[in-house]
């Protein structure tokens, strides 16, 4: 019994966060996000909105993170963030983040 | 023990962008007279480059970006609408010209 016990916190301990599921992320983003920065996430409607294509994951979560709490302050994000549950994050996250565009920490 | 995994996913995932990073030879100089980038480039030119403080998490890429975006945002630092310490201490530090000449120097450099 104890040791039954042992091995199901093991198991338990050993699994994986359950990942991000880009397929919802892209299905929200292109809800929610695409009409202003475009469906490609690389041509945006107004040049001051970022191209999110390729941007880093965990970079898009902390945003739109900051974006909730108001650590970070725009009208249209703050109302466009607030609804977003965790996993929403993290969905759209993995979606934006896996997309081509020219964004690049490259030395050149 | 998710902390513990965490960190030690961590310190595997920084190891192996250093590693990539130093494959990599550098070829062109990484500024442009006018635009005040050397202080960028130690942490935006450094692909996977985490930020430490106050979060963990790799620092945007803003090569390729839009101008008018990097310029928004260097001025939402500059103001007070963004928050990051090291970025707001940078950005006080700049005029509307630098801010402009840095903008345009990153919005050339995508891939």
């Amino acid at each position: 019994m104890k040791r039954s016990l042992i091995i199901f916190a093991l198991a338990v301990a050993a699994q994986p966060a359950i990942a991000a599921d880009a397929k919802k992320g892209e299905q929200l983003a292109q809800q929610q996000c695409a009409a202003c920065h475009g469906k490609d996430f690389v041509t945006a409607v107004d040049p001051t909105y970022p191209k999110l294509a390729g941007q880093y994951v965990d970079y898009l979560e902390k945003a739109l993170r900051d974006y909730q709490t108001g650590a970070r302050k725009n009208a249209i994000m703050a109302g466009l963030a607030k609804p977003l549950s965790r996993d929403d994050i993290r969905n759209l996250a993995a979606y934006l983040s896996s997309l081509p565009g020219p964004l690049s920490n490259e030395k050149r | 023990m998710k902390l513990s995994r965490f960190l030690l996913l961590a310190t595997a995932t920084t190891m192996s962008f250093a590693a990539v990073a130093q494959e990599k030879k550098t070829s062109a100089p990484a500024s442009t007279p006018g635009a005040p980038v050397s202080t960028c480039i130690g942490c935006h030119s450094i692909p996977g480059y985490q930020a430490s403080f106050p979060q963990v998490y790799r620092v945007p890429k803003i090569g390729g970006q839009s101008q008018q975006y990097i310029e928004a945002a260097l001025k939402a630092y500059r103001q007070g609408d963004r928050k990051h310490p090291t970025m707001v201490g940078i950005a006080k530090g700049l005029t509307d010209d630098e801010i402009a000449s840095v903008a345009a120097y990153y919005a050339q450099r995508g891939r």
